[in-house]
């Protein structure tokens, strides 16, 4: 330890203990700041306020673990707002299929056009996805007349609005989505390709790996979680809207990388996705309760996340 | 290096994000081009007929309604108009207006994607002597013609509505849209001024909700954990209004009055079902109706005032069934 930098020595810390120490110091901080922050009721709505967010993130982890990123989910979560809504006002008998059936299928689609573009016709996926971002939100507009669709179904918005005991159901959506990323990640054979393309493509290649398969799948699964994000957000603001969604991909990729998620591939979990959001979702919900003005939290937002880079480019010098 | 290079992408996809996050919406216009031109069929014999360009800032909701005005004002009179979307790009509309000049249009009507950015396109019209009338929003540059409605009387009609509401005061939270917004700003400055003139008011929280309805959600779910004392809570459009109603609903809070402003579809159903206070109708319609006819009188010489006010109206629950009508038209 004792010849380390200064860096290294944070470095060190910060890979050990993760961005959970951050998290219980910032829960800490606010628990004694104000005496409505450790309250049931506000625990369990910053959850419920990252969900989508989280739900979004465990995409864009499969993403930027393979070594890419995806800048489309906002949209895919406009256009699903709009579609699944419309879906539901026509379903029969306000059955749920076909707007799950819908929501789904648009998030494979999605994933299908990111993915074939990155990965088959080797678009940067930069260029690739902000292209379908504004593809897909001017669809959202467009289909919608830019006007919300509402009047929704009580058995839909029951999906984003409702609770089984004191836990609301997109949390518990969220809880199975998770423990599946986590599973796939962690005990498939695929999980481990993802971190290999992320990690080093041309090893993965050499050792056999589908690399192009492998990273349609993350945009895929990327655009179903993004869909499903979308869907449930519709039912908690019991609207389809077409600009809903806006700068979420955002949100998520900021949470993966406070989280520790690299931006270079090959790093990352669903924990440390889930510690990431949260520290977005405290910070908010903190200021909201200090009654931080708006201004003032955009400027904490933006050097969190600057801060978070930071330490993903230290950490990607001190392991070469 | 590819890490670096890496980490600098993201940046760049943060930035571009922000500026482009918007998307656009450009099939529809062309719909409504076509729509309008076969539509004539009036007399105006005197050869050519007159041509207007209007470019929106970015068609989406409450704009749909101004370019309903402006395609039925061209009808009605019988004009040839194409209507552009910017997409909130400054340069787009001024590249659009310089556009319509060139294809020899007799007037443009535009709604400025930035009020403090149109000194372009206001050069570019004086010198082509084209006549440019402004819809909605109040630009620093000249204009011939300003037709809009008051940001901040909608505020003050929100703040007045309290006033009557409850004479002896109370606490108020505010709901804003993205404060970048002209619109934002004023509306918060005359609910501030009303309040202020009927005392007894106390403003106790102003949140960014950015227009939307899922964060006015989260925000007043944060409100209500916080212990904060509120008696009102005003919302600088419906979209906002109704999150918070929503959130209101949920926990069975329901001695807090909620005021929105746009009078839209949603808003107007949740003031019936007791659910909303109060909100404000801005005739979008109207504006782009009238910004039209102004253009027009201005093509053939007349004289026009400099600020043709599009009053916003104050609309209560029980004016909730009458406006539902007139929106749906």
């Amino acid at each position: 330890m004792k010849d380390r930098s200064m860096k290294e020595k944070i470095m060190y810390i910060y890979n050990k203990a993760g961005v959970f120490i951050i998290l219980l110091l910032m829960m800490i901080i606010l628990t004694i700041l104000t005496n409505t922050f450790l309250t049931g009721n506000n625990l369990i709505n910053i959850v419920r306020q990252v969900t989508f967010w989280a739900i979004i993130g465990l995409g864009a982890l499969l993403t930027l673990i393979g070594g890419d990123f995806d800048l489309s989910p906002g949209s895919v979560v406009g256009l699903v707002s709009v579609l699944s809504a419309m879906t539901i006002q026509t379903s029969v008998g306000n059955s749920l299929a076909m707007p799950i059936l819908t929501t789904l299928a648009i998030g494979a689609a999605v994933g299908f056009v990111n993915g074939g573009l990155i990965a088959y016709l080797r678009m940067p996926a930069f260029i690739a996805t902000l292209g379908t971002q504004l593809l897909l939100r001017g669809l959202a507009l467009y289909i919608s007349n830019g006007r919300p669709v509402s009047n929704l179904d009580s058995k839909f918005t029951y999906l984003g609005g409702g609770s089984i005991g004191v836990i609301p159901v997109p949390v518990i959506i969220l809880v199975i989505l998770s423990a599946f990323t986590w599973y796939l990640l962690k005990y498939t054979r695929l999980g481990r390709h993802i971190y290999a393309i992320g990690g080093n493509a041309q090893a993965a290649v050499v050792s056999g790996v589908n690399v192009k398969a492998v990273k349609l799948f993350t945009y895929v699964y990327a655009g179903i979680m993004a869909a499903i994000a979308g869907m449930l957000l519709t039912a908690r603001v019991a609207s389809g809207q077409p600009g809903l969604g806006e700068s979420f991909e955002m949100k998520a990729i900021s949470g993966c990388v406070i989280g520790g998620v690299s931006l270079s591939g090959g790093i990352g979990s669903v924990y440390s996705l889930i510690c990431g959001i949260l520290v977005i979702g405290v910070l908010n919900n903190g200021m909201d309760l200090m009654n931080i003005s708006g201004y003032m939290q955009q400027i904490a937002e933006g050097l969190i996340l600057i801060l978070a880079v930071l330490l993903d480019v230290f950490r990607s010098r001190a392991s070469k | 290096m590819k890490k670096k290079m890496a980490a600098l992408l993201l940046t760049c996809a943060m930035t571009v994000t922000v500026l482009a996050g918007c998307g656009g919406s450009g099939g529809k216009d062309t719909k409504k081009e076509t729509k309008t031109e076969t539509s004539d069929s009036s007399d105006k014999g005197s050869g050519d007929k007159i041509s207007i360009g209007f470019t929106a800032d970015y068609l989406s909701d409450f704009m749909s309604y101004v370019t309903d005005g402006v395609n039925d004002a061209c009808a009605d009179n019988g004009v040839q108009v194409s209507v552009q979307d910017a997409d909130f790009d400054v340069s787009k509309q001024l590249q659009q207006v310089e556009n319509f000049i060139n294809s020899g249009v007799d007037a443009v009507v535009i709604k400025p994607v930035d009020a403090e950015a149109c000194q372009p396109i206001s050069d570019a019209c004086k010198n082509a002597g084209v006549p440019l009338v402004v819809v909605n929003t109040a630009m620093s540059a000249p204009c011939d013609s300003y037709v809009g409605s008051d940001h901040t009387y909608s505020g003050k009609l929100q703040g007045e509505f309290l006033a009557e509401q409850m004479p002896e005061g109370g606490k108020v939270a505010i709901l804003m849209g993205e404060t970048t917004v002209q619109a934002t700003t004023q509306r918060t400055d005359g609910v501030k001024a009303a309040l202020e003139e009927a005392g007894g008011f106390e403003v106790v929280s102003e949140m960014d909700a950015g227009w939307m309805r899922d964060e006015a959600m989260d925000t007043m779910e944060n409100w209500l954990n916080s212990g904060l004392e509120i008696d009102a809570v005003v919302a600088n459009n419906d979209e906002m209004a109704i999150g918070a109603s929503m959130v209101l609903e949920e926990n069975k809070v329901d001695d807090v009055v909620v005021c929105g402003i746009d009078a839209s579809e949603d808003a107007l159903n949740r003031m019936k079902d007791g659910k909303m206070d109060m909100t404000v109708f801005q005739n979008g319609y109207q504006q782009g109706y009238q910004g039209v006819e102004t253009a027009l009188k201005l093509v053939s010489g007349e004289s026009v005032e400099e600020f043709v006010d599009v009053a916003y109206e104050p609309v209560l629950p029980d004016q909730a069934e009458e406006y539902l009508e007139k929106i749906g038209k």
